[in-house]
């Protein structure tokens, strides 16, 4: 049976990919975007197949609405994905507060009004897959990207909360980790906060340490998003590309290694 | 020789005991609190090395005033303890907008206004220590913590930017992770969201862990502390209290198998 997917920032980047994976085997798709001029190309390719939704995923009322609207133009909803998203480039100390704010407001308010706008309908139908896209940076963390990291990390604490929550329910959660890609997501999409003098080297360092990495093209994308849509138990969690797969188990082991070094203050903590 | 503290909400719970370690072997300790009727015996007993401060980090203009007369009055910072913070449980369904934008307000947008009000001031130094109260639930979570843990997550992936930022001016990073202690904490602490029918057993499995857990009393946090803050290298995380150490790792290393487990996945998303 055919699919109904309900996809945040469809117009581009690992957005368009999915919707482009769910229309090419004949999947319906709610595709949603700030300005919706921009799945015009969908449109006229796929026809009643899609229906492209305006949507600021920060404007609640809106995002309810776009929700509602699916379900009324498909009658169902199945999987949910929360790829809307940006990154802020800036030190802890250059950050801005309202940068960090509008950070969090994307990253993690947009994906919760959306998972409480769908879990009511979810729950109804007793199925649903609600997909998170996260990023390997949701569970490790680099320099200059500290409020990224904290919207990130914050979206993976709800959802591994949210997916014990719901699976009595009948409805799969799953966090899809992507490391780094040939997106505009660290070009146009990203937002940087003013340099501090203080952090010049730092800056060079990082720029050194981009310059020397070529990013791999999301081509796979479409089969891997198919693949977990369609599995019977599908992750929890799941990478997105080969580089975290080498590196998490790496700052996994670290981190365990400096709990257990640790272990005699964490002991002392409890008086003993 | 002697340091000087600066510790949110030194009014109970942990940020009382750090407190209280740091005066009883003579440091200087800025103690803030929403209301410094409650630091007022630390005052009577410890006189000029407690400097008693109104603070409600999440009021910022408030923050750096008090950061400021910290080391106007001490003339210097050297650990800095953001300890100030809540719980909101509830299922994310459940949650209510304003109550997830409160929890974030206190846990990661408080110690975000204290821990830019400190680096100037720490940079300048060459060096200082900050402190973040974090939880094991800022790693691993459950069904019902999703807020908590969203704004916990969210500290950590912050904390572990910033610590790679600042090593190089000499300012240490450590994340403190508690298990469940019996302080206030796990009683008047706690902001329970509006429970919905649908969510009836997780309420249940909730209440009964509560009624079951027999937590240890917070009198080692002060010693315990102590140790981390007069430590060379300090660790970025440590655990407080040993539960944490009973179940983290295996929650790590669950991750682990099933990235290992999807890495078939992982892998095709690069079209390899």
């Amino acid at each position: 049976m055919s699919k109904v997917w309900f996809i945040t920032g469809a117009s581009k980047g690992f957005g368009r990919e999915f919707a482009l994976g769910a229309l090419e085997r004949g999947d319906k798709v709610a595709a949603t975007a700030r300005n919706t001029d921009t799945l015009s190309g969908l449109v006229e390719q796929y026809g009643d197949a899609v229906l492209p939704v305006e949507l600021d995923v920060t404007n609640r009322d809106q995002v309810f609405a776009a929700v509602k609207s699916a379900h009324e133009t498909f009658g169902r909803i199945d999987v949910v994905i929360n790829n809307a998203g940006y990154g802020l480039f800036g030190t802890v100390e250059e950050i801005t507060e309202q940068q960090l704010r509008d950070q969090i407001e994307t990253n993690l308010f947009g994906v919760f009004h959306v998972t409480q706008a769908v879990l009511p309908i979810l729950r109804e139908q007793r199925a649903g897959h609600i997909i998170q896209i996260s990023t390997m940076g949701g569970i490790v963390a680099f320099p200059t990207l500290g409020a990224y990291h904290a919207s990130k990390w914050a979206l993976e604490g709800m959802t591994d909360a949210l997916a014990q929550e719901v699976a009595g329910f009948g409805i799969k959660v799953t966090l899809v980790e992507p490391g780094g890609f040939a997106t505009d997501w660290s070009g146009a999409s990203a937002i940087v906060a003013d340099a501090h003098p203080a952090y010049a080297a730092l800056h060079e360092n990082m720029a050194a340490r981009r310059a020397q990495v070529v990013l791999p093209e999301p081509v796979g994308f479409k089969s891997a998003i198919l693949t977990i849509v369609d599995a019977e138990e599908p992750p929890l969690r799941v990478f997105f590309g080969e580089g975290p797969t080498l590196m998490a188990p790496q700052v996994y082991q670290q981190r365990l290694e400096t709990w257990a070094e640790w272990a005699h203050v964490s002991k002392a903590a409890e008086g003993k | 020789m002697s340091k000087v503290w600066f510790i949110t909400g030194s009014s109970r719970g942990f940020g009382r005991e750090f407190a209280l370690a740091a005066l009883e072997r003579g440091d200087k300790v800025a103690a803030t609190a929403r209301d410094t009727k409650a630091v007022a015996d630390l005052v009577e007993r410890f006189g000029d090395a407690v400097l008693p401060l109104r603070l409600d980090v999440t009021d910022r203009a408030q923050v750096f005033e008090a950061v400021t007369a910290a080391k106007e009055r001490f003339g210097r910072l050297d650990v800095v303890v953001n300890n100030a913070g809540y719980s909101l449980i509830g299922a994310v369904e459940e949650l209510g907008e304003q109550e997830l934008r409160d929890q974030l307000e206190t846990n990661v947008f408080g110690v975000f206004h204290v821990t830019q009000a400190v680096l100037p001031v720490l940079r300048a130094q060459g060096s200082g220590h900050i402190v973040q109260i974090s939880s094991a639930m800022g790693v691993a979570t459950f069904g019902g913590a999703g807020g908590y843990s969203a704004s916990k997550w969210a500290l950590e992936g912050l904390s572990e930017a910033l610590s790679q930022e600042v090593a190089a001016f000499g300012i240490k990073v450590t994340v403190i992770e508690p298990g469940g202690f019996a302080t206030d904490f796990a009683s008047s602490s706690v902001f329970t969201a509006h429970r919905q029918d649908a969510y009836g057993p997780l309420h249940a499995s909730l209440n009964e862990m509560g009624a079951s857990t027999q937590m240890p009393g917070p009198e080692g946090v002060g010693g315990a502390i102590l140790q981390l803050v007069d430590a060379e290298e300090p660790p970025l995380r440590v655990f407080f209290g040993e539960e944490p150490s009973q179940w983290v790792p295996a929650v790590y290393q669950q991750r682990l198998a099933e990235w290992a487990e999807w890495a078939h996945v992982s892998k095709a998303a690069e079209g390899k």
